[in-house]
């Protein structure tokens, strides 16, 4: 028996690493209400647009930044566009970063001019995400545009400059992590939902 | 036993063959649905081998998911989340009332239902259709199709057709439903009804804790249970480290219940490679509390799961008593899943 199991254990891992797919479960989706609570408060309204991140996009960011998006997100992702009054006020996207440790998932709010709003953990398994780091590192990143936030990384963007070592005290690997999820998130903004983005530029006037 | 090996094996060559062929057409690609939709194919084979008598039973399941978004002008109006599945059982010796025989195929409803989210931003949803009974631990993490399960045994019911209202608010989350109480199928039979829910913290946060009800008739085959049950619920999620548990009181056909379950799970920092261990333990009234007699049982179950980047996951997990009874026997299982979302 165990041999059998062993010999279908084997095929299947040899078989699989010849067909490159995506797997995800859509019932664990979630919108990030939280995030837009805490960022947006009251009187907000948001939709959904779902677009697709491809290669091109990943070789497109690489290109704008020293570093790009995992593989694994290649793939459907949502912009969350946020309105108020009927009027657009700016974007939310959801991102993932790796740590040490796992995953930390990182919901970014985006200005119109593209600028950073805020973030909002959403998932951080370490006890370093508390409340008085989050003020920290959101104290730095607040209003920042891309530009002003590649300042804050080295040339080969592994690690702070010294313009972000002065301003990260608190947690500077984590910052760094943060500061990743901003300027990948900012980039692939513009790119993968560029239409969607011009498109509602125009309608907003 | 060779045949049914090498049914196994057909079945997973068949899956490779199809979706390899397939992946011109990837669903990350496709927009068939519309906007804001996504879908995939979702197949998976499961072994169950009883290590003690040496059985064998299959369960072969294949079936979409599809998730869409629904949006007005300026804000969305609702999420439709719709899985059917077709699943085919073999030599199983005690199928699942939603099964006829131990040989048979049927249509199952994982999920399929429309959550109307426009009146508050998600603070105040209105869900209709198949969904899961909100209820502990399962509640906020995703067991659907994993063998990774927590405690919705003691209830007899993990999903449900009905309505609930859901939502989240800053300081807490909620989902309160009414359902028919028949599962699979929506059966009047008895007039089954299921009252369920779960208050619990934001989920966001590394500790949650939350409390939870169940009462009801629920139908099985053609037998109605009256359960209640009233539980608490603490998960703990510290760097690669979750600890859950979940306890509850109550009572399954006028015998008082004792139910409790604690997890601790590992997992390596690409997430790829999940181990955890599981202790559960349940006492029971024998004769409605005229005698006072109670009998108890535990078990506990270790499992791991490997989740591929190319869509594979493949799990196992092994179940061994640590106490049973005459009456209620716990046989030791080992299960093996292999799982592919193209």
């Amino acid at each position: 028996m165990l041999n059998k199991i062993g010999t279908l254990l084997l095929i299947v891992i040899l078989e699989m690493l010849t067909i490159s797919q995506v797997n995800a479960a859509f019932c664990s989706l979630r919108d990030p209400v939280s995030a837009i609570q805490m960022m947006y408060e009251q009187d907000y309204e948001y939709r959904s647009v779902v677009t697709s991140i491809t290669e091109e996009d990943r070789t497109s960011v690489k290109e704008k930044l020293s570093f790009t998006l995992h593989q694994s997100e290649v793939g459907k992702h949502t912009l969350y566009v946020l309105y108020k009054d009927k009027k657009h006020v700016g974007f939310l996207q959801a991102r993932s970063e790796w740590a040490k440790w796992g995953l930390i998932e990182i919901a970014w709010g985006i200005n119109i001019d593209r600028t950073i709003k805020g973030f909002y953990y959403q998932r951080c398994r370490s006890p370093e995400c508390n409340d008085h780091t989050i003020k920290n590192i959101s104290s730095v990143l607040e209003n920042k545009s891309f530009e002003e936030l590649q300042a804050l990384l080295s040339a080969n963007g592994e690690e702070l400059s010294p313009a972000g070592k002065a301003a990260f005290k608190v947690a500077p690997q984590l910052a760094l992590l943060t500061l990743h999820s901003a300027l990948k998130t900012l980039a692939i903004t513009d790119i993968s939902w560029k239409n969607d983005i011009n498109q509602i530029a125009a309608t907003n006037i | 036993m060779n045949k049914i090996f090498l049914a196994l094996l057909l079945i997973i060559q068949t899956y490779l063959l199809l979706f390899s062929q397939l992946s011109f057409a990837s669903p990350e690609e496709s927009d068939f649905l519309g906007k804001n939709s996504r879908w995939t194919i979702d197949a998976s084979t499961r072994l169950t081998h009883n290590t003690d008598t040496n059985h064998n039973s299959f369960q072969h399941v294949i079936g979409i998911d599809i998730h869409k978004v629904f949006s007005g002008e300026t804000a969305d109006i609702g999420t439709l989340l719709f899985q059917p599945y077709i699943v085919k059982i073999n030599n199983n010796n005690n199928p699942p009332f939603t099964f006829d025989h131990g040989n048979d195929t049927q249509l199952t409803w994982r999920i399929a239902n429309f959550n109307y989210t426009g009146l508050s931003q998600g603070q105040f949803n209105i869900k209709v259709g198949h969904f899961e009974i909100p209820y502990g631990l399962e509640h906020d993490t995703d067991t659907n199709g994993t063998l990774r399960q927590f405690t919705f045994n003691d209830r007899g019911r993990k999903t449900d057709w009905g309505v609930s209202i859901n939502g989240i608010l800053p300081q807490f989350e909620y989902e309160i439903a009414l359902t028919r109480g028949s599962g699979n199928e929506i059966k009047s039979q008895g007039n089954p009804h299921v009252f369920s829910g779960r208050i619990g913290t934001s989920s966001n946060k590394n500790i949650v804790a939350g409390v939870s009800w169940f009462t009801g008739d629920v139908l099985n085959r053609n037998v109605i249970t009256e359960r209640q049950k009233f539980g608490i619920d603490l998960s703990y999620y510290y760097y690669q480290w979750q600890f859950k548990a979940e306890s509850s009181i109550g009572s399954t056909a006028k015998n008082d219940t004792l139910n409790a379950l604690i997890e601790t799970l590992w997992m390596n920092p690409r997430e790829t490679l999940s181990t955890y261990v599981q202790i559960g333990y349940q006492s029971t009234e024998v004769d409605n509390g005229i005698s006072n007699a109670t009998q108890s049982t535990s078990y506990w179950l270790a499992g791991v799961q490997w989740v591929g980047q190319n869509g594979f996951d493949i799990s196992a997990q092994y179940k061994h008593k640590l106490k049973d009874t005459d009456i209620i026997e716990i046989d030791p299982v080992l299960n093996i899943q292999i799982r592919y979302r193209i």
